[in-house]
C-alpha cells in the first residue's frame, strides 16, 4: 500500500511515463489537463444532449452510446447496435470532430504508443460512451473489469484495462470521482448488488482519493479499483465521454465501451 | 412467480449442478432458502455454455460461473437441491 497515493498531472502533448504505474496501482490516476477547450467541450455537450433528447431512449436511459456489459449475453447485439449508433453519432458530428476520436489521438501521443479500436471477427468495438447524470441518480460502488465479467470478449484477453473520461460539463456541485486505493478481488462477489456494483461494505476503511472533474480534463484510471461519484447537486447535468483501453501488445492500445 | 435467489457459486459438482453462496433473496420469496444451496438447473442463460445439456462440461461450467454473480429461479426444492434456471445477473461495472 502506498502511503501518498497521488495523481499525476499532465498537460497536452506531453509524454507520459507513469502507464505502468497506473497498471501496477502505484498511482492513482492521470489526468490530462485541458485537453478540450471549454468551447469545444460546450458544443459537444449541446450537440449530445439534443441528440439523446430527440432519440427515442428509453426512459431512464442516461447515456449515448454502446456498453458491452449491457450485452454480456448478447453478443451479436451488441456489435449491430455498436454500428447502428456509430453512424447516428458521425451524423450528430458532422461538423465538429468526434471527442472520441480527438481523446484516441491525445492518449496515442502521451503514451507513445497506437491507439485504435478493437475488432472481433471484423465487428468493431463501441468507440466510446457519452454519460449523462443528473441530480436524481446515485452511483452504487463499483469496478469495471472485462477480464472477469465479459470472458466471451476478445477484449477480456487484453493485458489490463484502463479506463479514459472526458469531462464535458460538470455539475453545480458534487460529480467528483471517489477512487478507492481498493482493487476488485474474486471473494468480492459476495458483496454484488443484483442489478449493479456493490455494497458500501466492499471498501470498508479503504483510503481513497477524489478527483474533480474540471471540464475539458482527461482522467485515465485503472478501473479494477473500486470507484463511484459523489452526488451530485443543482439543476446543470454531468455530462462526460469515456472509454476503455488495454494493451494488446509493447506499442498498442486497443479501446473499446 | 417464481422465487429468485442470486448469489456466487462456488463449486461446480456435475454438468448441471453447482453450490452457490446465496448472497440477496428476493422480498416477496414463500419459502426460505438457506447461506448454502446445491442448485441443478434446468436451463442456464450463459452464453459460453453450450445450450445442448449432452455436449456441456464441467470444465466449460466452471470457466463461465465458477466465482461469478449469478441469479436463479427456483422450480421446485428436492433432497438434492434446488431444481432453477441460471441466469446472468447484473453487472459489478461498466
Amino acid at each position: 500500500m502506498q502511503r501518498h497515493w497521488k495523481s499525476v498531472y499532465i498537460k497536452k502533448h506531453q509524454k507520459c511515463p507513469d502507464l505502468d504505474n497506473l497498471v501496477t496501482g502505484v498511482i492513482p490516476a492521470i489526468i490530462l489537463e485541458n485537453a478540450l477547450s471549454e468551447i469545444t467541450c460546450k458544443e459537444v455537450s449541446k450537440k449530445i444532449t439534443e441528440f439523446h433528447n430527440m432519440t427515442n431512449f428509453s426512459p431512464n436511459s442516461r447515456y449515448v452510446g454502446e456498453s458491452l456489459n449491457s450485452y454480456i449475453n448478447f453478443k451479436t447485439q451488441y456489435f449491430e447496435k455498436t454500428k447502428q449508433m456509430d453512424n447516428q453519432l458521425r451524423q450528430v458530428f458532422s461538423d465538429i470532430e468526434d471527442p472520441r476520436y480527438i481523446m484516441r489521438d491525445l492518449l496515442s501521443a502521451i503514451f507513445t504508443k497506437k491507439i485504435i479500436p478493437a475488432k472481433e471477427n471484423g465487428k468493431i468495438y463501441s468507440n466510446g460512451i457519452f454519460r449523462i447524470h443528473n441530480c436524481d441518480e446515485s452511483f452504487p460502488i463499483h469496478r469495471d473489469n472485462a477480464s472477469f465479467e465479459a470472458n466471451n470478449y476478445t477484449v477480456s484477453k487484453l493485458r489490463n484495462q484502463l479506463s479514459a473520461v472526458l469531462h464535458l460539463q460538470t455539475a453545480q456541485s458534487g460529480g467528483e470521482l471517489i477512487l478507492y486505493q481498493k482493487s476488485w478481488k474474486k471473494s468480492d462477489e459476495q458483496f454484488r448488488f443484483p442489478e449493479f456494483g456493490y455494497s458500501d461494505d466492499v471498501v470498508n476503511d479503504s483510503k481513497f482519493i477524489k478527483i474533480k472533474p474540471n471540464v475539458g480534463d482527461i482522467v485515465i484510471i485503472n478501473p479494477i479499483h473500486y470507484h463511484t461519484i459523489s452526488k451530485i447537486n443543482g439543476v446543470l447535468d454531468r455530462i462526460s465521454v469515456g472509454f476503455f483501453f488495454g494493451q494488446s501488445d509493447k506499442s498498442t492500445l486497443l479501446c473499446w465501451s | 412467480m417464481n422465487d429468485i435467489v442470486w448469489g456466487t457459486v462456488t463449486k461446480v459438482i456435475d454438468n448441471n449442478k453447482f453450490e452457490m453462496n446465496v448472497t440477496h433473496r428476493k422480498d416477496e420469496n414463500k419459502n426460505d432458502y438457506a447461506d448454502n444451496e446445491i442448485i441443478i438447473f434446468t436451463e442456464i442463460d450463459i452464453m459460453s455454455i453450450p445450450a445442448e445439456p449432452s455436449i456441456r462440461t464441467i470444465q466449460q461450467i466452471e470457466d463461465a460461473i465458477k466465482g461469478k454473480f449469478i441469479k436463479c429461479e427456483i422450480e421446485t426444492r428436492s433432497n438434492d437441491g434446488l431444481t432453477c434456471k441460471v441466469f446472468h445477473s447484473g453487472a459489478g461495472g461498466y
